[in-house]
């Protein structure tokens, strides 16, 4: 029963939420979706935190993402075991990257007073739904390893029974625990998506690659005035 | 038009009739010999001894029916639930047996042919899996090097399967000149030629896997006989060779993922290592703060 209920329900009710809540996010709170930005505040650790977190989390997504779309190319490549090696080493390091990066970006909500003071509940859980996400995930990385290849073959028949209707739960009630935390938190993960700053992967700027450079013209001299010890060029400003 | 709807609903009641009919007929009329030699042969037999499994001649008399119906259904919920025959079965061959979602008929038809002393299982001879049987015992008699180096080829994946099918080092690990790089999903085999009763017991795991896992991964895919042939060669040799048990090199993933996050370090300083790292109006900040100063 319980099986059934986190394996079929939890995920049916987890998609129809994240599907359902983000059209009704989108359609009629439009301007709420936003990563929410906290540029302002601080800027030299998010530059890392950033940088590091989001290029990991997107290249592991996409691997899960590949794995189920295509997942006899994924056997195909991981059967060879330099195919395997490349593959594997290279979704850890990302793995590793997101890690470094969320953690970064933890430690600066927490030394950075301005930040502090305007972090949510729903924040706090959000950093802690990834983070336990990827170091379940890395886990089972470790104890369970090569997981590209074994999650294409053996786990995505599961997750594409769920939509084609016709869920199948004879795989994933057979695998290690490790597996099941990290399928059941993507679901909790994917429900969550909705009431949160996390829906913010919905809208990526796709167009930022492909727009052309904005050319900023100075109609000042900005080198004379950045070094300025007067601020402004010609006279000094009385309002400080 | 009413009578015209009653009509329809009249060829429509009779037509569900026949279906269920034919349905119940073609049912009971399962060929049990048939079923007996697809789900069951490659591990039992009838009167002709133990295998992977228990010879079944006379099950129907050491074992309650209604129990054979649920062991054969799912063995592993028996086991689960404790009963102590399922466990004490599981306990004296080692290997589960898998669950066969059949039908009451399809089981029935299977337990007759059984008391039937297992009567026309070897009547029609088909050439070609005889041809095959021969070619697959003279791999096992003789024990080439050759075929060593093809079983430990196919498992690690250095060798495709003919129909595509994953390589057994992606979920399991064997150790090989100590050193040990397969898969921790599933059980290590480097001792596996003992532990699940040689060659039987690996043919029968290999062609008709119990655990739901490995049946879903080989289902379009399966593994062939000369293929299983090959693999428990490479077990028998590697079973032999490492007596004091596995060896697994687990810091290989460790270290790819250190060297592989400075790597993305690097190329992320590389790129970005000139853009603007404060916010824009930092230079103006720190000017009036000097001023007010």
């Amino acid at each position: 029963m319980l099986e059934q209920f986190l394996y079929v329900g939890l995920p049916y009710a987890a998609l129809f939420m994240f599907l359902i809540g983000s059209i009704i996010r989108v359609k009629n709170f439009g301007y709420t979706v936003t990563s929410h930005s906290s540029q302002f505040f601080e800027t030299r650790l998010l530059y890392w935190g950033s940088r590091f977190f989001h290029i990991g989390i997107i290249s592991v997504l996409a691997g899960h993402l590949i794995g189920f779309i295509a997942p006899s190319f994924v056997i195909k490549m991981t059967t060879i075991p330099l195919g395997l090696t490349i593959i594997e080493s290279a979704a850890f390091s990302f793995a590793v990257l997101a890690l470094i990066g969320i953690t970064i970006l933890m430690y600066r909500r927490i030394v950075t007073s301005r930040l502090y003071s305007v972090t949510t509940g729903v924040d706090i859980f959000v950093y802690l739904i990834i983070v336990i996400q990827i170091v379940i995930g890395m886990l089972v990385a470790y104890y369970n390893r090569w997981g590209s290849a074994w999650y294409a073959s053996s786990l995505v028949p599961y997750l594409k029974s769920l939509f084609i209707f016709m869920p199948d739960t004879k795989v994933i009630v057979t695998m290690p625990l490790l597996i099941k935390i990290h399928t059941v938190s993507a679901f909790l993960f994917l429900a969550f998506v909705p009431f949160s700053r996390l829906i913010h992967f919905l809208v990526y700027p796709v167009s930022y690659f492909f727009r052309n450079y904005i050319l900023v013209i100075w109609n000042r001299d900005m080198k004379a005035m950045r070094f300025s010890q007067n601020m402004r060029e010609g006279k000094k400003p009385r309002n400080n | 038009m009413n009578k015209m709807i009653s009509k329809i609903k009249k060829v429509l009641a009779l037509s569900i009739c026949l279906t269920v009919f034919i349905g119940i007929k073609n049912l009971s009329s399962q060929d049990g010999a048939n079923l007996f030699k697809t789900k069951c042969a490659s591990c039992h037999t009838v009167g002709k001894g133990r295998t992977v499994g228990p010879d079944l001649q006379g099950i129907t008399e050491k074992r309650n029916i209604d129990w054979l119906f649920k062991f054969i259904v799912s063995s592993k919920q028996m086991i689960d639930k404790g009963d102590p025959e399922a466990i004490a079965t599981f306990q004296e061959f080692k290997t589960p047996m898998p669950d066969f979602p059949l039908s009451q008929a399809e089981i029935k038809s299977i337990i007759e042919f059984i008391d039937g002393g297992g009567a026309g299982l070897e009547v029609k001879v088909d050439p070609i899996a005889e041809a095959l049987q021969k070619k697959v015992d003279s791999i096992i008699t003789g024990n080439s090097n050759e075929s060593i180096k093809k079983g430990k080829d196919l498992f690690n994946g250095y060798a495709q399967f003919v129909n595509k099918g994953a390589s057994c080092a992606v979920c399991h690990n064997v150790t090989d000149n100590n050193y040990g790089h397969g898969g921790l999903l599933a059980k290590d085999l480097t001792n596996a030629f003992t532990r699940l009763g040689g060659h039987a017991g690996i043919k029968g795991i290999i062609l008709m896997p119990p655990f739901p896992s490995m049946q879903e991964t080989y289902l379009n895919n399966p593994v062939t006989e000369e293929e299983a042939a090959y693999i428990q060669l490479y077990f028998q040799q590697q079973d032999k060779l490492n007596t004091a048990g596995p060896i697994v090199q687990k810091w290989v993933l460790i270290a790819a993922g250190a060297l592989g996050f400075l790597i993305c370090a690097i190329f992320i300083f590389i790129l970005w290592n000139k853009r603007k790292k404060r916010s824009v109006n930092y230079e103006i900040i720190k000017r009036q703060n000097m001023v007010s100063k």
